[in-house]
């Protein structure tokens, strides 16, 4: 397939104008096979008026809106062939997200992860100090939830993971020591967890003197190559009232890091993540590729106009979300041409599309 | 908080001093107490010949006007006064003999209406502070912040109408708006207790946060919301689908269905000349045609947008979707049982049923209108079996989202006043 001729590729180092050729290429290949082993999503591009047989550009691609994943359990091609199911956090709508993962598309996820990340880690492995609960990673059956589905893909660029909240998601010193202890001070070191989670977690200790007395002294016990990786859940942090420049100064103080980096990614698309470069912009990878959309017309949006974000990618074989409209305002800020070397399109995430509310006394169901 | 409406005019001003503002609304009581009801529906009848003909008025409110103007004509406001106070809306002016043997009766104004207008429909809060009037109340009324000017406009409109009896500026003495935050419990809740009916609009949550702020204990509580709405057209009536599909147009594109009387699924049981999907595909046709020429959407949130496009992207999956090119309308098809999940903002599904019967297990207290074309000869019996457990009203097509009396299922006047009885001589 020409998605896994992609996936051995390097993420940024085509230029725009050379990536466009194969990434399409890869789409089309990826539409075809999902048209012809998902009925529903033939359904759904049929109702688009495309045609996949015919010459079309990355714009012209049918979106399914995000929230689908919400409402039906999407799946290309045989159901045995399924392994894990991720469902999403639900904080929006209360309705979690259903993604169906064959082995292909797990091991597609898992190269673009290590590709796109070896560029913000570097290839050597670290110790990770999850600002987690172990029983998050458990595995009930074949269904996982985001959370644990982010912190399992970070396993292969961790030496080892420590966890130090408890079940109740709160942090215990004890486990942080232990953690330091066993860590010791030559190691790289990477903070990593839910955005949200971390802020809380950061909040605790600083209102816990005792705590914040604990974690500072353990603390310099680390190393000093630390870096703060965080994922996910701006909604929450957006109700505990932090903006992102204000939460990355704080927590990079806090864990005395060299760098705290914010992932951008969904859990319809996992694997191609967008990470904030030296630059503080996110970077779409060669293996896929983002359009922002006008939010009243839906039309391609060019440099410097904000919309909603459309991720495209090539990479998932077992469900239909190859092209997703994003509830996710962003803005392309330029292609090529960052600072930080990275090629092709770079963008930054403004914020949640806010939800239409429920005016007066109609009601839902 | 805000004052935005007082003594007939629009203001903006922060109210310093709420304690003071209810004590002039209810110094204004004596004068609406002292109107003669002929004389004041007199009144109603000019404001509604003055709104018909205002092209500017009718450029801020939009069509929803002539529906308002119409609901205030005077036969429309007698008849429906007439209706809710047992016969004689002169109830209000003295004492009526209403054929009881000892006694006749009179209604009094409870005093104070306090009125938590909805944020969907600006008119709403007009016909709510109407029925004030009507029953010569006073009205303090919360407004949306979202969904106040149109009703600025037309109360200030009133300014300009006067009869022999009635000035409009001295009518509008009776009537504040304010805008109050609605984190701020302290006033809402004097605005609560200040009141002798509390009339709310509004959501699940809006409603909860209302009801459970202090009250007098004799208060009234006239409650309207949260409510689902829904069609049926039986086989019979199918002969005239095109027409009836043009008048639940009409019931899709008012308020762009966010009223409580918008109908967001149709049932239809198919004939063997009309299917529901033929029907979907007229009723397409119509939405298009009432969208184009008589009711711009006005629904322009992008979150809305891409929640259409959702359930465009779910209906097309699971049905068949009938959709403007933009998002302006949409008619799903679908087979699925039951009614669909409201998305609000033109959006229809239109579902094939067999037994008419099964909508009962779908109606609650939270279901408010069927929109119906029903022809069978036991349509008595079969609206009354689905009706037992919820759904108020069934009107026919094209008047799903006209507010009449008694609505969700009581006569809001008639809980607007206090009945009193004189022993006969």
């Amino acid at each position: 397939m020409k998605v896994d001729k992609l996936l051995e590729k390097e993420p940024f180092k085509l230029k725009q104008e050379e990536k466009e050729k194969p990434f399409l290429e890869a789409m089309q290949e990826s539409m075809k096979w999902h048209y012809g082993n998902c009925p529903e999503f033939k359904k759904f591009v049929d109702s688009q008026d495309f045609n996949i047989e015919s010459t079309y550009k990355l714009e012209d691609m049918p979106f399914l809106p995000v929230s689908i994943f919400k409402e039906m359990e999407l799946i290309t091609g045989p159901k045995e062939k399924i392994k894990n199911t991720i469902f999403s956090s639900a904080t929006n709508s209360g309705k979690p997200s259903k993604i169906a993962l064959d082995k292909i598309t797990m091991k597609r996820q898992q190269i673009a992860l290590k590709k796109i990340l070896s560029t913000f880690l570097g290839n050597e492995r670290r110790q990770f100090i999850v600002l987690d609960t172990k029983e998050t990673v458990q595995k009930n059956g074949s269904s996982i939830s985001s959370r644990a589905s982010a912190i399992r893909g970070m396993a292969q660029f961790a030496k080892s993971m420590h966890f130090v909240l408890n079940d109740k998601l709160e942090f215990e010193p004890k486990l942080f020591k232990q953690a330091v202890e066993e860590i010791g001070k030559n190691e790289k070191i990477c903070f990593f967890g839910f955005t949200w989670l971390v802020y809380k977690t950061y909040l605790a200790i600083k209102e816990n003197k005792r705590h914040l007395q604990e974690f500072e002294k353990v603390l310099q016990k680390l190393g000093k190559g630390r870096k703060v990786l965080h994922i996910g859940g701006w909604k929450k942090l957006k109700d505990m009232a932090v903006e992102k420049k204000q939460f990355n100064s704080k927590i990079g103080k806090f864990f005395k890091a060299e760098d705290t980096i914010d992932f951008y990614g969904m859990t319809e698309q996992l694997g191609t993540v967008y990470a904030d470069c030296s630059q503080g912009y996110k970077h779409a990878p060669l293996y896929s590729e983002i359009i922002i959309r006008n939010p009243e017309t839906f039309e391609s949006a060019g440099v410097g106009q904000p919309g909603l974000i459309q991720l495209l990618t090539p990479i998932p074989n077992s469900y239909p979300g190859i092209s997703i409209l994003s509830e996710d305002i962003g803005e392309l800020l330029g292609i090529d041409d960052c600072k930080c070397g990275r090629k092709g399109k770079y963008f930054v995430f403004r914020k949640r599309l806010e939800k239409a509310p429920i005016k007066g006394c109609g009601d839902t169901l | 908080m805000k004052v935005v409406f007082k003594n007939g005019k629009i203001v903006d001003e922060e109210c310093k001093n709420f304690d003071n503002l209810i004590e002039e609304l209810k110094a204004s009581q004596n004068f609406i107490q002292s109107l003669e009801m002929p004389d004041l529906l007199k009144f109603i009848d000019k404001a509604a010949k003055y709104w018909e003909n205002n092209k500017e008025l009718e450029k801020k409110a939009g069509g929803t006007l002539k529906h308002l103007a119409g609901y205030m004509k005077k036969e429309n406001s007698e008849q429906m006064l007439n209706f809710s106070l047992r016969g004689n809306y002169k109830i209000l002016d003295k004492f009526i003999d209403l054929g009881n043997a000892k006694y006749v009766y009179h209604c009094q104004p409870r005093g104070l209406v306090s009125h938590w207008l909805p944020g969907n429909v600006a008119f709403l809060g007009f016909y709510s502070i109407l029925q004030a009037l009507l029953t010569k109340n006073v009205s303090l009324a919360k407004a949306s912040p979202k969904a106040f000017k149109e009703l600025l406009f037309l109360l200030e409109s009133l300014n300009k109408v006067n009869t022999e009896k009635i000035k409009g500026n001295e009518l509008l003495k009776s009537v504040y708006v304010v805008l109050i935050d609605n984190n701020d419990k302290e006033n809402q809740e004097k605005m609560s207790q200040a009141a002798d009916v509390r009339i709310a609009w509004g959501s699940h949550k809006a409603i909860n946060a209302i009801t459970s702020l202090k009250k007098n204990i004799f208060c009234e509580d006239i409650i309207f919301g949260p409510k689902y709405s829904y069609g049926l057209i039986g086989k019979e009536a199918l002969e005239n689908y095109k027409k009836i599909a043009g008048k639940l147009a009409f019931d899709v594109c008012t308020f762009d269905q966010y009223a409580c009387s918008s109908p967001h699924t149709v049932f239809v049981q198919e004939s063997d000349e009309v299917s529901a999907e033929k029907f979907a595909e007229e009723l397409a046709k119509s939405i298009g045609f009432v969208t184009k020429k008589f009711l711009p959407k006005e629904d322009k949130n992008p979150g809305k947008k891409v929640e259409i496009l959702a359930a465009r992207a779910k209906g097309s999956m699971t049905g068949k979707v009938f959709a403007s090119k933009n998002t302006d309308w949409t008619v799903v098809y679908s087979e699925e049982k039951g009614l669909s999940d409201a998305c609000f903002s033109r959006v229809i599904f239109v579902k094939p049923i067999k037994d008419l019967k099964e909508l009962g297990e779908y109606n609650d207290r939270r279901k408010q209108t069927i929109g119906m074309a029903l022809e069978c000869q036991n349509r008595g019996e079969i609206v009354d079996f689905i009706t037992k457990k919820g759904v108020d009203r069934c009107p026919q097509f094209g008047e799903m989202t006209f507010y009449e009396i008694p609505w969700d299922g009581f006569f809001a006047l008639d809980r607007m006043v206090r009945w009193v009885s004189l022993y006969k001589n």
